[in-house]
């Protein structure tokens, strides 16, 4: 199998960026990538652009600012997945053997305030999970506090991370994100992912590759699977107006991944999670396997998830840069974020083995395994 | 939206789609059953009562359910406010002139 290696990276804030500023924030965060992995855009054999609103620039002239050079351009829309959709396509496109160097670029700006969740039908994002959320508690006796413990462990990640948008000047606390507005009985503000605007690059190559870009330097993330599905129909299925589908989804989408990878889900160092609700990262974690039903949260008020989690639980820390809770959730470059937090842990915190997981509302799920190479 | 209609008016009933080799029902109505197969389904009108499996409310005025038909659909729509319990009945109503929702019985 063609090693694929995350080589460079780059970013801009995730923030309110004004309308219309796509285009600014896209060539920011490519150029800042192909600079750290030692490259120009000469040297790049095709870019892949994730981006999920409608009116973010067309990823073609996004290319044009980098150079007129003749490159396949390819745009690829998946929603809150589409980071990691365009990930995924460069990675097929790499493995099919046509090119050695991929520039993939995530980012949304849209040119006006059109909400395209709601012009596709789809009830309110918070309503679908504020549902989630009171069946759990029904269900298993989960409390809104373990909702709350999720969000500040990821306010809390998010306050070291340079680009993200919700930067704490203090600790965050479960009782202040009790306290924030109520958004979707029982979901409260301060769980739920904030509507934002940004952009991250990275720079994917092969061995070969690696030659032609002059910044590599290890250790690197090198992908190693990467799962792409879309809903299988159950009982009780919501077929339209789903932001997303069944929950198994997620279990069967992360599974793939790992056993492709050749891992378990107890050998994960770290998870970059789609916790864009809090009681999400708290499902997902039974549903990749990853704690038994029930346990959950226990482990939750004992501090898993968190800082020294792998340490202490042997569990995985969850959500490092802040997940989209803390870091922020522009649809298109949300996926490539995570991808450039593993290797960022890869390298800063001796995590060796990394799990990536987006939901693309209609819906779809992708999964990505990632390993620290030494050479 | 479905290219299909979604409600009868008189009486008051939501119209699915039933695969008559599965006998798995669908709302809103889809031409093809769910397996891959192009198989065509039946029009099927389905069930007006339902019990709520979950719920959320997003205002005062503005709730939202999951109600669990008999024919195996869950519909995910608005609900009258009031007090809601997981589990308990609800029955298909007209929320204002256009829009169709549940209300607890």
């Amino acid at each position: 199998m063609t090693e694929i290696f995350v080589v460079g990276t780059g970013t801009v804030p995730v923030g309110k960026h004004p309308l219309g500023s796509g285009r600014q924030l896209a060539r920011q965060a490519g150029v800042a990538a192909m600079r750290d992995a030692g490259c120009t855009y000469a040297d790049i054999d095709a870019l892949y652009a994730g981006v999920a609103m409608p009116t973010s620039p067309k990823a073609v002239l996004v290319g044009k600012e980098f150079g007129l050079t003749g490159i396949p351009v390819v745009e690829v829309s998946n929603a809150s997945a589409s980071g990691l959709a365009a990930v995924h396509e460069a990675i097929q496109a790499i493995r099919s053997g046509a090119h050695d160097v991929v520039l993939v670029i995530g980012y949304d700006v849209p040119t006006n305030k059109d909400n395209p969740i709601a012009a596709q039908g789809y009830l309110p994002p918070a309503a679908l999970f504020g549902m989630w959320a009171r069946r759990r508690m029904h269900d298993v006796g989960t409390k809104v506090e373990h909702f709350a413990l999720i969000a500040a462990k990821n306010w809390n990640y998010a306050r070291d991370i340079p680009f993200a948008c919700r930067r704490s000047d203090h600790e965050v606390t479960v009782a202040e994100v009790l306290a924030s507005r109520e958004v979707a009985s029982p979901m409260t503000s301060m769980m739920i992912t904030p509507w934002v605007y940004g952009a991250a690059a990275v720079v994917l190559a092969n061995r070969e590759g690696l030659k032609r870009l002059h910044n590599a330097r290890w250790p690197m993330a090198r992908i190693d699977a990467s799962e792409f599905q879309s809903e299988v129909y159950g009982a009780h299925h919501v077929i339209e107006g789903a932001i997303v589908g069944p929950p198994e989804i997620s279990r069967t989408s992360v599974a793939a991944a790992l056993d492709r990878a050749g891992y378990g889900p107890k050998d994960v160092d770290i998870v970059q999670v789609h916790d864009g609700f809090a009681v999400e990262e708290l499902v997902y974690m039974e549903l990749f396997g990853m704690t038994e039903p029930g346990e959950t949260e226990h482990l939750l008020e004992q501090g898993a998830f968190g800082p020294g989690s792998r340490a202490r639980f042997g569990m995985p820390e969850v959500s490092t840069d802040g997940g989209l809770i803390g870091r922020g959730h522009p649809g298109g470059p949300s996926g490539v974020f995570q991808v450039i937090e593993t290797q960022r842990r890869f390298r800063g915190h001796g995590d060796k083995v990394g799990l990536c997981h987006l939901l693309g509302a209609g819906s779809t799920c992708i999964a990505q395994v990632l390993t620290r190479v030494e050479s | 939206m479905s290219e299909f209609d979604e409600l009868q008016r008189e009486p008051l009933r939501l119209l699915g789609s039933r695969d008559p080799g599965t006998g798995q029902t669908y709302f809103p109505r889809r031409a093809y059953a769910a397996d891959g197969s192009l198989r065509e389904t039946e029009p099927v009108i389905l069930s007006p009562r339902g019990t709520l499996y979950s719920w959320t409310a997003l205002s005062p005025d503005m709730h939202y359910g999951q109600i669990d038909l008999p024919e195996g659909v869950r519909i995910q729509c608005e609900i009258a406010p009031g007090d809601h319990a997981i589990g308990a009945d609800y029955t298909l109503c007209l929320l204002d002139d256009r829009k169709w929702g549940f209300r607890r019985d």
